[in-house]
C-alpha cells in the first residue's frame, strides 16, 4: 500500500517566504492611508470589518461545525454597548469598543453553555432567534437605547484611528484563528466538527472547547460593532441587528473556505469589495447577492476557494492555510 | 368574583388568538410536511409566505381582486414556484447533512427577501378588503380574522383528508415515514418531493394571503413568521400534524394574551421566548429526528 | 497469569437503560478482573452495544453503578472516562474522515509534548504497518485499515481497559491474526480487554472469560467451554426447540467438558483443524455474522 503520490502544489511558499509576504501586505495596509483617498480608506475600513466578522464566525462555525445564524446579534450588542458607553458615560471610543467586545464575550459565556447543547440546525435557528431577540430588546428598552430612534454619536473628523483600529481587529482575529488552527486546540475543534461523540471518546472535553470557541468568536463582532457605531456615528436596531449582516458574514467565510485560516479573509475581501463597488446602483442588492451566492457555493464549491485551489494542486493541503 | 366585563374581554382575546392561530397552523403544517418528506428545514418558508402575501396585495391593489380569489391564485402560483425550486435547487441537497440544506434555504431566504426589497421597497402595505367586527355570543370579533379563520380551517381540513385518503396523500405520508421503503413499494419518491415542496409552499402562500388581510405586508415579514412557525413545531412536535395545529392555536392565544396584558411588541417576542425556551430546556433528541 | 482473586478493575451493578418502552440493559451486574481478555456475547439486540455506550459514557444509565478504578463513573462524560483509562472502539469505525491518519492519532494524545506525541503516534502507526498512509485522509482508507487505526487511536489515550466492539467484523483472516497478536501483546503489557463479536470461534478462543447477555440481562458468565455448554445460553441463541437441537457442542481443543483458564497459543493455533460436525457456536458465529441494524437504538 504505497502512498498516493501527489504533485507538489504550484503555489507552495517556504515559511520564510510566507512570512515576508504577510509582512509586506501588512506594511502596505499600514501605509495606505497616507497615499489613498478618504473614500478608499473608508472602503478598507469596511472590508477589514468584514474580515474580522468572517474570521470570527469561522472560528466557531468553520472549525466546530456549529453553524451560527446569529453573528449579527453580537455585532448589534457590541454596537449598542459601545454607543451607550460613549453617549451616556462619555467613555473614550476605543475603550468603549473593547468593552463592547467584552460584553459580548460575557454574553457568549452565559448563553454558550445551554446553546451548544443544541444539535446542528437547532443551534443555527436558536442563534437566529437570539439575534432577533437582541433587536427587539434594542427597540423595546427605550430608556437605555432610545428604541427605534437610535443613538447618535459625535461625528469623527479623523478617519485614521478608525482605520487602524479595524485593521488591528482584523489582524487579531485572523492571527487568533491561525494560532488555534495550528495548535492542538484547532485539531480538537475539527474533531468535534467531524464526529463529536468520537471526539469525546478519544478524550476531547468537547463542551469546554466548544464554549471557548463560542466566547472567542463572540468577542470580535462585539468590538467590530462598536467601531462601526463610532465610525458611522449613528445606529438603530434595524441596522446593526440586521440578519443580512449574518448572511453576508457566512457568505464571505464560505466563499473563501470555512474551516481554513485565510479562506474567510480572502472571501471577505473579495466579496465585499465587489459588493461595495456595485452597491451604488442597487440599494438593497446585498441580501440578493449574498443569499444567491450561498446557494451557488453550496451547490458548486462547498469548501470555498481554498478547497478548490487545494484540490487542483495550486495550494498546498495544509492546515496553515 | 371576576367582573363580567373582564371575562368577556378575556374570552375575546383568547378567541382572537385562536382565529389567528389557525393561520399560523397553515404555515407550520407546510413546514412540517416538507421536513417530514425530505428532511429539509426550509428557512425560506416564511419568505415564500411573504410572496403569497404580496401576490394578494398586488392583485387587490391593481385590479381590486378579492383576497379570497387571490388566495387561490397565490396558492397555485406558489405551488408551481415551490415545485420548481425543489426540482432545481433543493433536490440537489436532499440526503446531505441537515446543515447543508439549512444553509441553502437560509441563502434562499436572503435572496427572496432582498429581491422583494428591491422590487417593492420596504414600505408597509395592507389589504383592507374586509373591515368591521362581528357580534357573536356577546363577543366582538374582527371580521378579517373570522374570515381568515374559516378559510384556514377549511384548508387544514381539506389537507388532512387529502393526506389521509387520497393516493398521493398516502404516498406523501409513506415517504415521510420511510422514504426507502416507499420507494421499494413503487412510490415515485422524487416526484413526491417535488409535489410536497410545492404543497408546503402553497400552504405558506395561503397563510400569507390571509395574513395580508389582517396585518401589514413588508418584505422582511417572512423571517418573523418563520420563527413563529418554528416555535410552533418545537412546541407541537416535528412531524406531527395535530401537534402543529394545536401548537399554532396555543401560540396565537399566548400572543393575544401578551398583547393584552403588555404591549404588541412584547407579544412579538412571545414566539421567540417560546422557541428559545423550549430549545434550551429540551436540547437533546427534541422529536427523535431520524437523521 | 492473573490470579482469580484480583480485585475487579471494572464492575457494574444493577445497570439499567431504557429507550421509551424498550429495556436495552436490564439490571446488569458483573465484575471484570484485570489483565484478562473478557468476552461479551449475546444474540442480536441483547444490549451489547448499549452496554458499551454506557460504560464509555456515550449514554447515561437510568439506574445502576459503573465502578471503574474505585470510582462510580456512571453518567460521566466520555472524555473523563477516557482520561481515567477506559477506552473503546466502535462497531462501525468512527475515524475523523476529513483529517489525516496522523492527525487522528494526535487528537487522542494525552501528552502535551509534541515530540513525544509524534513519536508515539508514529510508533503505533508503524505497529500496524500503515506508515505509508500517515498523511492520507482517514476517509480514504480501506475498512480494515480504518479498523486498525481506530484501535491504535484509542491506544494513544493510554487506556488500561479497552472495550472492542466487534473488532473482527468484516476483517480478513490476515488482519484477524494481526489483531489477535496485538491483543496478546497489549495483554502482556498489562491491559484488560472486553471484546464483543459475533465471530464465535475467535471469541471462544481468545477470551478467558465470557459474559452472555440476553435481553439486556446477564444470563451466564464463565470460561468459554462452560458457556458453550450452558443451557440458558443455548436457549437464548437457539430457543427451546430441544427436539430439533443439533448434536451437543463439540468442546474446543484444549480440554474435555469444563476447562478453565486460557487456552495456550498452541491450542488456539490448532483451531484450523476442528474436526467433526460444527458446534452450534460455530454455526451461531455464521448466523450472528449478520450485522444488527445500526441506528435503531444508537444515537
Amino acid at each position: 500500500m504505497s502512498a498516493i503520490k501527489l504533485q507538489p502544489p504550484r503555489l507552495a511558499l517556504s515559511p520564510r517566504q510566507a512570512t515576508l509576504l504577510l509582512a509586506g501586505v501588512l506594511l502596505v495596509c499600514l501605509a495606505l492611508p497616507f497615499v489613498a483617498s478618504a473614500y478608499v480608506v473608508s472602503l478598507l475600513f469596511l472590508l477589514f470589518m468584514w474580515v474580522a466578522l468572517a474570521s470570527s464566525w469561522n472560528l466557531l462555525s468553520g472549525y466546530t461545525g456549529y453553524v451560527s445564524f446569529g453573528h449579527a446579534g453580537f455585532f448589534g450588542v457590541g454596537a449598542y454597548a459601545a454607543a451607550i458607553l460613549i453617549w451616556r458615560l462619555q467613555w473614550e471610543w476605543w475603550l468603549a469598543c473593547l468593552a463592547g467586545g467584552v460584553v459580548c464575550a460575557a454574553l457568549g459565556a452565559a448563553i454558550g453553555g445551554p446553546a451548544l447543547r443544541l444539535r446542528g440546525p437547532y443551534f443555527a435557528i436558536a442563534l437566529l432567534g437570539l439575534s432577533e431577540v437582541g433587536r427587539i430588546v434594542a427597540v423595546v428598552w427605550e430608556p437605555l437605547t432610545r428604541g427605534g430612534l437610535g443613538i447618535s454619536l459625535p461625528p469623527t473628523a479623523e478617519l485614521l484611528p478608525d482605520y487602524y483600529a479595524m485593521l488591528a481587529l482584523a489582524v487579531a482575529a485572523t492571527a487568533l484563528v491561525y494560532w488555534i488552527a495550528n495548535s492542538k486546540i484547532g485539531l480538537r475543534l475539527l474533531a468535534i466538527r467531524e464526529d463529536e461523540t468520537a471526539a469525546e471518546v478519544v478524550g476531547v472535553p468537547t463542551t469546554r472547547y466548544k464554549l471557548l470557541a463560542f466566547i472567542l468568536s463572540a468577542f470580535f463582532p462585539g468590538v467590530a460593532g462598536g467601531l462601526y457605531a463610532w465610525h458611522v456615528s449613528y445606529i438603530d436596531p434595524g441596522a446593526v441587528f440586521a440578519v443580512s449582516i449574518s448572511v453576508r458574514t457566512i457568505a464571505s467565510a464560505m466563499f473563501g473556505g470555512a474551516g481554513t485560516v485565510f479562506g474567510p479573509v480572502a472571501g471577505a475581501l473579495l466579496l465585499n469589495l465587489l459588493a461595495e463597488v456595485l452597491w451604488v446602483r442597487y440599494p438593497f442588492f446585498h441580501p440578493v447577492l449574498f443569499g444567491g451566492l450561498i446557494i451557488v457555493i453550496l451547490l458548486v464549491m462547498p469548501g470555498g476557494i481554498v478547497a478548490v485551489l487545494q484540490q487542483r494542486g495550486v495550494l498546498p493541503r495544509s492546515r496553515r492555510l | 368574583m371576576v367582573p363580567e366585563a373582564t371575562l368577556t374581554v378575556l374570552a375575546q382575546v383568547i378567541i382572537s388568538g385562536i382565529l389567528l392561530g389557525a393561520v399560523y397552523a397553515l404555515l407550520a403544517i407546510g413546514l412540517n410536511l416538507i421536513f417530514g418528506v425530505m428532511r429539509v428545514i426550509n428557512v425560506a418558508h416564511g419568505d415564500l409566505m411573504m410572496l403569497g402575501a404580496y401576490t394578494t396585495f398586488w392583485l387587490f391593489t391593481l385590479w381590486g381582486v378579492s383576497p379570497l380569489i387571490s388566495l387561490l391564485v397565490a396558492m397555485g402560483l406558489m405551488f408551481a414556484f415551490g415545485a420548481l425550486l425543489q426540482r432545481v435547487v433543493v433536490e440537489r441537497v436532499v440526503g446531505q447533512p441537515l446543515l447543508v440544506s439549512l444553509l441553502l434555504t437560509f441563502g434562499l431566504s436572503s435572496f427572496l427577501t432582498g429581491s422583494a426589497l428591491n422590487l417593492w421597497t420596504a414600505n408597509y402595505r395592507s389589504v383592507p378588503a374586509f373591515t368591521g367586527s362581528l357580534e357573536m355570543a356577546g363577543l366582538a370579533l374582527a371580521v378579517p380574522r373570522v374570515i381568515a379563520f374559516v378559510v384556514a380551517l377549511a384548508i387544514t381540513i381539506a389537507l388532512y383528508l387529502f393526506l389521509k385518503y387520497a393516493r398521493i396523500g398516502k404516498a406523501i405520508r409513506a415517504t415521510s415515514q420511510n422514504a426507502e421503503v416507499a420507494l421499494v413499494c413503487g412510490v415515485d419518491v422524487a416526484r413526491i418531493r417535488v409535489l410536497t415542496f410545492g404543497l408546503g409552499t402553497a400552504l405558506a402562500a395561503a397563510a400569507g394571503s390571509l395574513l395580508a388581510v389582517m396585518y401589514t405586508v413588508y418584505p422582511e415579514m417572512g423571517r418573523t413568521f418563520l420563527l413563529k412557525a418554528f416555535a410552533i413545531i418545537v412546541l407541537g412536535g416535528l412531524g406531527s400534524f395535530g401537534g402543529a395545529f394545536l401548537g399554532a392555536l396555543a401560540l396565537g392565544v399566548a400572543e393575544a394574551l401578551a398583547a393584552y396584558v403588555w404591549t404588541a411588541q412584547i407579544a412579538e417576542a412571545v414566539a421567540y421566548a417560546l422557541l428559545i425556551g423550549v430549545l434550551l430546556a429540551r436540547p437533546s433528541g427534541l422529536f427523535g429526528i431520524r437523521e | 497469569m492473573a490470579s482469580a482473586d484480583d480485585a475487579p478493575i471494572l464492575a457494574v451493578r444493577g445497570l439499567t437503560r431504557r429507550f421509551g418502552g424498550v429495556i436495552a440493559v436490564d439490571d446488569c451486574s458483573f465484575a471484570l478482573t484485570p489483565h484478562r481478555v473478557w468476552g461479551l456475547i449475546g444474540p442480536n439486540g441483547s444490549g451489547k452495544t448499549t452496554l458499551f455506550n454506557l460504560l464509555s459514557g456515550v449514554l447515561a444509565p437510568n439506574a445502576g453503578q459503573i465502578v471503574f478504578k474505585g470510582q462510580n463513573v456512571a453518567g460521566w462524560p466520555s472524555h473523563r472516562i477516557t482520561a481515567l483509562g477506559l477506552g473503546r472502539t466502535f462497531q462501525i469505525t468512527r475515524l475523523f474522515h476529513g483529517m489525516t491518519v496522523l492527525e487522528n492519532m494526535r487528537v487522542a494524545a494525552r501528552a502535551a509534548d509534541p515530540a513525544r506525541v509524534a513519536a508515539r503516534a508514529d510508533e503505533l502507526i508503524e505497529f500496524v504497518g500503515l506508515n505509508a498512509l500517515r498523511d492520507e485522509y482517514a476517509g480514504n482508507l480501506s475498512y480494515g485499515q480504518q479498523k486498525l487505526i481506530e484501535f491504535m487511536r484509542i491506544l494513544m489515550t493510554e487506556p488500561d481497559v479497552i472495550l472492542l466492539d466487534e473488532p473482527f467484523a468484516g476483517v480478513n483472516p490476515v488482519m484477524e491474526n494481526k489483531l489477535v497478536d496485538l491483543i496478546h501483546t497489549l495483554l502482556a503489557q498489562g491491559k484488560t480487554f472486553l471484546i464483543t463479536d459475533h465471530e464465535m470461534r475467535l471469541v471462544m478462543s481468545l477470551c478467558e472469560r465470557v459474559l452472555v447477555l440476553d435481553y439486556g440481562h446477564l444470563i451466564a458468565e464463565g470460561p468459554p467451554a462452560a458457556i458453550q455448554a450452558d443451557e440458558r445460553v443455548i436457549e437464548a441463541y437457539f430457543g427451546r426447540r430441544r427436539s430439533a437441537a443439533p448434536s451437543p457442542p463439540t468442546p474446543l481443543p484444549g480440554g474435555e467438558g469444563s476447562s478453565s483458564g486460557p487456552l495456550s497459543q498452541g491450542e488456539r493455533a490448532g483451531d484450523e483443524g476442528i474436526r467433526g460436525p460444527l458446534s452450534p457456536w460455530e454455526r451461531a458465529g455464521g448466523e450472528g455474522a449478520s450485522r444488527p441494524p445500526s441506528g435503531s437504538r444508537e444515537e
